[in-house]
């Protein structure tokens, strides 16, 4: 994954915020993969939400910044967003 | 990170959310388009059929001011069914709106008549587009039985056509007291054909009203499938079986409690709107789309707020296996009792005390 570029989601996947958190939805969730994630993590909503505001280091360094992450939590939330990618949910933005 | 995005209702806010609250708008809008149907099945949940009195219906025009509402409210997905969703006049025409809207799944429940080459190429290109085919029995006889005269052949023909698709697609099968025995043989003719299989619950709705005594599953059958689902966790059931968690061991893929009026609702031809598929009485009517906006119905309707959005009471408040069984389907308990303070009347325990058979792991403390 190219952190240097910006990323939108991938078809079928879409993020909607909630009251607890934001549900993180993909149309092909057959099993063994959920359909529907709930996330209630406050900084990957807040990534989630500004996904395709600039590119994805800059938007991880902000919200780790805004957080207080520390850097195995920074560490965590690239490879959070590697899978994504691996799955599809994530694609370059255009 | 898993543990941050994960399916599990551990969060107390979240379970709190699916479990009472119900979320900000639906996850899925099922949406019976129309009660026109070439087939007339015995357990229709709509009585839908060739019959059907479709004046009332949403317009076109009307149906994509409803998606747009749709997509306004922010809801992932619309399962389209009926009758027979390709009978309603215009409807690839509404899923193009649908999707041009930014809906990102528009799922279709039919009986695969219609789904002609031409047809199957279009949905193709359309794409997000995920079908549910319905066949009830992986013979010819056991499924005309329910669902008429050719319709077998029908759904088979549609599965053929659709088996180089790229098309992401289910056979649903609704689990009878007639065609229990056919779970493997319908999980073999649906890896055939490239489909998941699905399995239903049959629920007193509609024509299923009518022929519920007869197809209603026994209690040795609903033990039977609950070993089988939890043998088979490939097997999808649009968490229809919540109510058999109460056997015990882990809990059945899916959601442990109905979601009606807190992540899904119905909306009808005419535009009505109800808490799910299987409640369309004036008891559980929660607006009209040609009156009330949509957002305003699923935030303010008395029905969803007064019914649906309460903790669990009555009968079942106290039970233990509640957190794994939700308390049954409401749909099934008004239907047979009138009530919704009752079990569901399918409820693992109660059969067990009636047949004074051994306490199950919930009753033992």
């Amino acid at each position: 994954m190219d952190f240097s570029k910006a990323y939108q989601f991938g078809r079928g996947f879409s993020f909607r915020r909630e009251s607890f958190g934001g549900i993180l939805y993909h149309y092909e969730g057959l099993r063994p993969d959920p359909r529907i994630s709930f996330v209630d993590s406050p900084f990957l909503i807040a990534l989630l939400e500004r996904l395709d505001e600039r590119p994805l280091e800059a938007l991880i360094a902000a919200v780790a910044e805004r957080f207080g992450l520390a850097p195995p939590q920074v560490a965590a939330v690239r490879g959070f967003f590697d899978t994504l990618e691996q799955r599809g949910a994530l694609v370059e933005r255009g | 990170m898993s543990s941050a995005a994960s399916a599990k209702l551990s969060s107390p806010a979240v379970a709190n959310a699916v479990r009472v609250e119900g979320l900000s708008a639906p996850i899925t809008v099922t949406w019976e388009v129309t009660n026109r149907c070439n087939l007339r099945c015995v357990h229709c949940l709509s009585a839908s059929g060739p019959e059907a009195d479709t004046r009332g219906d949403l317009t076109l025009a009307e149906a994509k001011a409803v998606v747009d509402q749709l997509a306004a409210a922010r809801v992932f997905q619309i399962h389209f069914g009926g009758g027979e969703p390709f009978l309603y006049p215009g409807f690839t025409d509404l899923l193009r709106h649908a999707q041009a809207r930014g809906l990102c799944c528009l799922c279709i429940s039919t009986n695969g008549a219609l789904l002609n080459a031409e047809k199957i190429a279009e949905l193709e290109a359309l794409g997000g587009i995920y079908l549910q085919l319905s066949l009830d029995g992986a013979t010819e006889a056991a499924c005309d039985a329910v669902r008429g005269a050719g319709a077998w052949r029908k759904a088979v023909g549609a599965l053929e056509r659709l088996r180089h698709s790229a098309i992401v697609r289910t056979v649903n099968f609704v689990y009878t007291r007639r065609n229990a025995g056919q779970l493997d043989a319908m999980l073999a003719l649906a890896g055939r054909y490239g489909a998941t299989l699905r399995v239903t619950r049959l629920k007193p709705s509609g024509r299923g009203a009518e022929s519920y005594a007869d197809l209603r599953p026994t209690p040795a059958q609903q033990a039977a499938l609950h070993a089988w689902l939890d043998a088979h966790r490939e097997v999808l059931t649009g968490d229809s079986f919540f109510h058999l968690n109460a056997f015990g061991g882990r809990p059945l893929q899916g959601f442990t409690t109905c979601g009606a009026a807190r992540l899904t609702c119905l909306i009808v031809p005419n535009g009505d709107v109800y808490p799910c598929a299987f409640t369309q009485t004036d008891f559980f009517r929660a607006g009209n789309l040609r009156q009330t906006p949509f957002e305003a119905i699923w935030a303010g309707s008395p029905v969803f707020n007064r019914v649906f959005r309460q903790p669990q009471g009555g009968a079942c408040a106290s039970c233990a296996a509640l957190e794994v069984c939700g308390g049954g389907c409401p749909a099934v308990k008004h239907a047979l009792t009138g009530r919704l303070d009752r079990p569901d009347p399918d409820c693992v325990l109660e059969s067990a005390a009636a047949e004074g058979r051994e306490a199950l792991p919930f009753c033992a403390g």
